[in-house]
């Protein structure tokens, strides 16, 4: 290891959560969230789908979150985003941000035409969606967040070699937005650059964060983010944001480790999976990290890897 | 059953209760007319999930662990990184009345043993600790004790000088008996002594002794020591000269066993501390410094055994603390676990990367050297070494559990952190993201602090 | 005001114009896409300052306008058919957060077949959806109910769907008064709603409601529906003083001394007031009764209409299949426990994707009525016969 990891060093101190919430413990979103929204600031309102945080949040009549929220029906946080929107900038509140939050299920499928209207109408929004690879709430079926090799309470086939996780910032940064990301929920430095930068941005910004579900993963609950860390090393979630869908710049790059180690964190989860399929998903990962990298070094010019600091 | 009553749009008040109780929505015209939240969640008491309980505990690094004399290596480093030069120094003060000695002729056991070694470099501990010893301190005040006793201290090497240092400073009378012109002992005329500058141990020694305690460079027999002194300590070096220790005072039979463990108990006999002759340097420094800690606690009445457990530092015996031995007497119970801290429980994915630091801290430093042995130059390069510091087991406010509490049930406030247990659902995240296993964890059952 | 020829498209649009709509959500379907084609043009041509947000699916649409709703704005929209089942969870939605979004449906059939003319299939699809439910006869009613619309929808907290007929309505040129938006104004106050979503003063809205809530939740909803007719009343009765057109709930058009009262709703109330007309100036005693709102519905009124009556005979461009019509199934309901619960109810079922119902069609149901059909099963008007 040649330098120690890096931690947040200026997360704003005022909480917009509180006490309470209905995560179980050591929930990665409830994290996410606590974060994005120090980023973020209380000029801000959620549009809220369908997921865990639906239920974190609290049920009537609580809630553990400071700003405006709105639940919504599920897959609606970027159409609602759109609302909120169009109906602050008529009534001259410009000055208000609105926060889309999803998570996989309700942004890689049943959300997934309506992000990408809201990003193709570069709509003035940030949309941050929380990767617990499965729809979590509902007790942990396949997403197109899935992780090959991973067992979901819905997973029938055996089948492993062929079938891959969305990659959702691509399709994001093929929108051209100005600022499509992954974050992770292991680096929180790192997050909370991107929220701030993203916030400055005008147009429709996407983070993509990864959050280990120590529940539906069936690791102990203090575990989300050495796993999360360990993601990122493992490249089966780099970090990275890609600005108006050309400029690629890799934020961190930890030493790596096989996508064999990863995994071997988290057996419960896991398929049997044969040496094929291993080798499989680690060329996988191999290949799109030599892409990421083929990118970010043609990307390599005015704006590049500073930008986002 | 319908309700009566006119129809009217119900209002939900502006703003959310923080209240613990729940909501009462008890009757229909309690409710507002649409799913609009009227209280956060602080009435959803989900401490009660908890079963297992982290909470601040500073551990023990294995530098402090390894240290013979007893320094609080660790404390001493860090405060430095907080900026307290003077703080830092009144830490290694109080703990060693030599370190500008030792800071130049130790072994080093604490370099050896630091985890940094393991990762990288080993921090220089030495060099910080000769350098503060140059800064003005305030010495270690202990509550006075009910019977000043007389105390004879037979030669002036390291042991003895820290034996009689600890003994004033516990307020009884020390006369030291030492046949050479300078005081020293060994580390005049033994092979340490070249590392030492002229000047430089008289200015310790001056320290020690100054005006609280008395010298005579005349021999003196043993019947006439016994005679006058209720407790007598020396020739610790030359153990063939003269090796004793008598607790009993003269009104007690010099064969009655004392009941406090290594220290034997006959009139003229080596003490059954286990201590490997020839003693180094610093292990020489804490010995004399555990015998007068436990000397001074059995004079007090207190059991020494007992004590020995209370002030030993890293569950080892053969080291104690002055700093704890007057949390001791004050019953002011330091809250650290003697648990070490080594390599292995670091979470070193999770270590910060080291901090600048701010200039003006050499310049406030500048202020408070008392000599010409550290320069300005020396001060820099110590308060870079010291931020090298993983600061093992001991909190350095790296934010690491505040940061990542999912729950956001740790608050922070002037350098102190607090978990509301009314909330934190025992997750222990915070335990596993901090560094330095400052945070320690505890079945709910069993926790009764 | 202004006199103009236009279609029911256009005039959907100029209701939305007047009555100064904030946000519009749109998708385009047929036979709706000229109202928020319409919309589009007076947006940009900046006869009306609003956001108009292009949605990828109808879905979409409600879910914007939900939003847009919660955070103030006045909102409105139109759809269709197919367009408006895609919403269908989001309209359960709309009114649960008793949001006063207006929607104009424009009546298409429900496919398969595939299909794009008229029928009243998609909107009693969505009866139990919680919104007002407003069927209009003619152009010029459209416009007014969605003004009334915004005026009832912002009293009670419910939203309004404002009904056309696909072709009939949509495609067809009337004479439609355009009123001065400054008296609209006077009628018709800013949107400003009890809580709405706002950083200077925080709420959470809409968070999962156990059991031992969620029945007060729905109540004060059904309360707010049954105060929906006095509040719609009382706003028609502005309406006509300020602009001369009064709808009420329902019109009982010559049904004092019926004996005979058709039932309708929807453009084929016109087909069915000039049969009627012709049938009393040859002194037939038969009676019109157009039903405008179906939620709430106007149980009393339509006691009343039909109480003389010796006969009721429901005329419906739906079928509810395994039922009937469903405005039948409604009457026959509401008489019943009443005093004329005896009386017979027939139901007709006519007009289905877009079938023409002439007066013709309504002669063979008067002709049907009078030869004492079975009460207990729909009766299906011009379907071909077997072979």
């Amino acid at each position: 290891m040649s330098q120690p990891a890096l931690t947040p060093v200026a997360v704003p101190d005022q909480e917009y959560l509180s006490p309470g919430m209905y995560s179980c413990p050591g929930c990665m979103a409830a994290l996410a969230m606590r974060h994005v929204l120090k980023a973020m600031g209380p000029n801000t309102i959620i549009a809220l789908t369908t997921g865990c945080w639906a239920v974190i949040d609290g049920p009537f009549p609580y809630t553990s979150v400071k700003v405006p929220l709105l639940h919504g029906a599920f897959g609606t946080a970027a159409s609602m985003a759109r609302g909120l929107r169009a109906a602050l900038d008529i009534q001259g509140r410009d000055d208000v941000q609105v926060l889309a939050w999803g998570g996989d299920g309700a942004t890689f499928d049943i959300g997934m035409t309506a992000l990408s209207a809201a990003a193709a109408y570069n709509e003035n929004v940030l949309y941050v969606c929380y990767d617990n690879e499965a729809y979590m709430n509902t007790g942990g079926q396949q997403s197109t967040a899935t992780l090959p090799g991973v067992r979901t309470t819905t997973t029938t086939e055996s089948r492993l070699l062929g079938i891959r996780k969305k990659n959702i910032v691509e399709i994001m940064a093929a929108h051209r937005i100005p600022f499509a990301a992954t974050a992770s929920i292991g680096y929180l430095d790192d997050l909370q650059r991107k929220v701030q930068y993203a916030r400055s941005l005008k147009g429709f910004k996407f983070i993509h964060i990864h959050t280990p579900c120590p529940t539906g993963w069936q690791l102990p609950p203090d575990e989300g983010v050495r796993i999360a860390r360990l993601a990122v090393r493992a490249r089966i979630h780099p970090l990275y944001h890609v600005l108006d869908g050309q400029q690629y710049v890799i934020d961190l790059n930890p030493d790596p480790i096989p996508v064999r180690q990863y995994f071997e964190t988290q057996r419960r989860r896991l398929l049997p999976l044969s040496e094929e399929e291993l080798a499989w998903i680690q060329q996988d990962v191999d290949q799109q990290w030599q892409t990421l990298l083929i990118r970010s070094q043609c990307a390599a010019g005015p704006g590049g890897s500073e930008s986002v600091r | 059953m319908t309700t009566e009553g006119e129809f009217h749009i119900r209002k939900p008040p502006a703003t959310l209760s923080q209240s613990q109780q729940p909501v009462s929505l008890e009757a229909l015209d309690d409710y507002p007319y649409k799913s609009v939240a009227l209280a956060s969640t602080r009435a959803n008491l989900t401490g009660l999930w908890r079963y297992w309980r982290p909470y601040y505990q500073t551990k023990r690094a294995p530098c402090d662990a390894a240290c013979p004399v007893g320094n609080q290596v660790v404390d001493y480093i860090q405060t430095v990184v907080e900026g307290h030069w003077q703080k830092a120094a009144n830490v290694l003060r109080s703990e060693n009345p030599l370190p500008a000695v030792t800071g130049r002729v130790c072994h080093r056991p604490c370099e050896l043993s630091c985890n940094r070694r393991q990762y990288d470099q080993r921090i220089a501990i030495h060099d910080i600790e000769a350098v503060l010893a140059e800064i003005q301190f305030e010495p270690l005040r202990f509550p006075p004790t009910p019977v000043p006793r007389a105390v004879a201290v037979v030669g002036s090497g390291p042991a003895e000088l820290a034996f009689a240092f600890f003994m004033a400073s516990l307020h009884h009378a020390v006369t030291l008996f030492e046949t050479a012109e300078a005081l020293g002992g060994r580390l005049r005329a033994g092979p340490q002594a070249r590392h030492l500058p002229d000047g430089l141990l008289d200015a310790e020694i001056e320290r020690i002794v100054g005006e609280r305690m008395a010298v005579q460079h005349s021999a003196v027999g043993l019947e006439e020591l016994k005679a006058k002194y209720e407790g007598i300590f020396g020739g610790v070096h030359s153990p063939e000269e003269l090796m004793l220790v008598l607790p009993g005072g003269r009104d007690r039979s010099p064969d009655e066993p004392v009941p406090f463990p290594g220290v034997g108990a006959h009139e003229v006999a080596q003490p059954t501390l286990p201590i490997r002759a020839p003693l180094r340097v610093s292990e020489a420094i804490g010995y004399g410094k555990w015998v007068a800690l436990l000397l001074d606690a059995y004079w007090r009445g207190l059991n020494p055994a007992d004590t020995l457990s209370h002030i030993q530092v890293g569950g080892n015996p053969r080291i104690v603390s002055a700093l704890k031995y007057l949390a001791l007497l004050t019953d002011h119970p330091l809250q650290r676990s003697e648990e070490v801290v080594t390599y292995d429980k670091l979470q070193l994915d999770m270590l910060e990367s080291p901090s600048s630091w701010d200039p003006v801290l050499v310049t406030e430093a500048e202020g408070l050297l008392t000599s010409q042995w550290a320069t300005r130059d020396d001060l820099q390069r110590v308060l870079a070494e010291a931020h090298r510091c993983f600061s093992c087991g001991r909190c350095n406010h790296c934010d690491n559990c505040w940061v990542y509490c999912p729950d956001a049930v740790i608050s922070r406030s002037e350098g102190r952190y607090e978990i509301d247990y009314d909330y934190c659902k025992g997750c222990l995240l915070c335990a596993a993201v901090c560094p330095r296993r400052v945070l320690s964890v505890i079945e709910e059952e069993k926790w009764n602090g | 005001m202004e006199r103009i020829i236009m279609n029911g498209n256009s005039a959907a649009a100029y209701g939305a114009v007047l009555s100064r709509v904030q946000v519009t959500a749109a998708y385009p379907i047929s036979p709706q896409t000229g109202i928020v084609e319409a919309l589009a043009q007076h947006i940009a041509s900046g006869r009306l300052k609003a956001k108009f947000i292009m949605a990828e699916s109808e879905h979409s649409v409600m879910a914007s306008l939900i939003a847009a709703s919660e955070a103030g704005a006045r909102v409105f929209t139109a759809t269709s058919s197919q367009g408006l089942a895609l919403m269908h969870e989001l309209l359960h939605w709309a009114a649960g957060a008793r949001l006063p979004i207006v929607m104009v449906n424009v009546n298409r059939a429900m496919s398969a077949p595939w299909t794009m003319y008229c029928d009243q299939s998609d909107i009693i699809a969505q009866r139990d959806t919680g919104w007002l439910h407003v069927y209009c006869e003619q152009n010029q009613e459209a416009l007014d109910a969605i003004i009334q619309g915004y005026k009832v929808a912002e009293q009670v907290m419910l939203p309004v769907l404002v009904n056309m007929d696909g072709y009939y309505n949509s495609y067809t040129t009337e004479p439609v008064d355009v009123y001065d938006i400054e008296d609209v104004d006077r009628y018709l106050p800013p949107y400003n709603p009890p809580v709405k979503l706002d950083p200077n003063e925080p709420h959470t809205l809409h968070g999962g409601t156990g059991p031992h809530l969620f029945m007060e939740m729905r109540y004060q909803m059904w309360e707010a529906m049954e105060h929906a007719r006095a509040v719609a009343q009382e706003a028609d009765e502005e309406f006509g003083q300020i602009f001369g057109h009064r709808y009420g709930l329902t019109e009982a058009y010559g049904c004092e001394d019926a004996e005979l009262v058709l039932v309708g709703s929807g453009s084929l109330v016109g087909t069915l007031r000039e049969v009627v007309d012709e049938r009393r100036e040859r002194g037939e005693r038969i009676g019109l009764l157009k039903i405008r709102y179906l939620r709430p519905f106007p149980t009393q009124q339509v006691r009343q209409a039909v109480a003389s009556a010796q006969q009721i005979a429901v005329i419906d461009r739906n079928v509810s299949v395994g039922m009937g019509g469903v405005f039948w199934q409604e009457v026959r309901s509401a008489l019943y426990g009443s005093q004329v619960r005896d009386r017979p109810v027939l139901g007709f079922i006519a007009g289905l994707g877009g079938r023409d119902v002439t007066p013709g069609t309504v002669d063979q149901i008067i002709q049907i009525a009078r030869s004492n059909p079975p009460q207990d099963v729909p009766i299906w008007i011009e379907l071909k016969e077997r072979r």
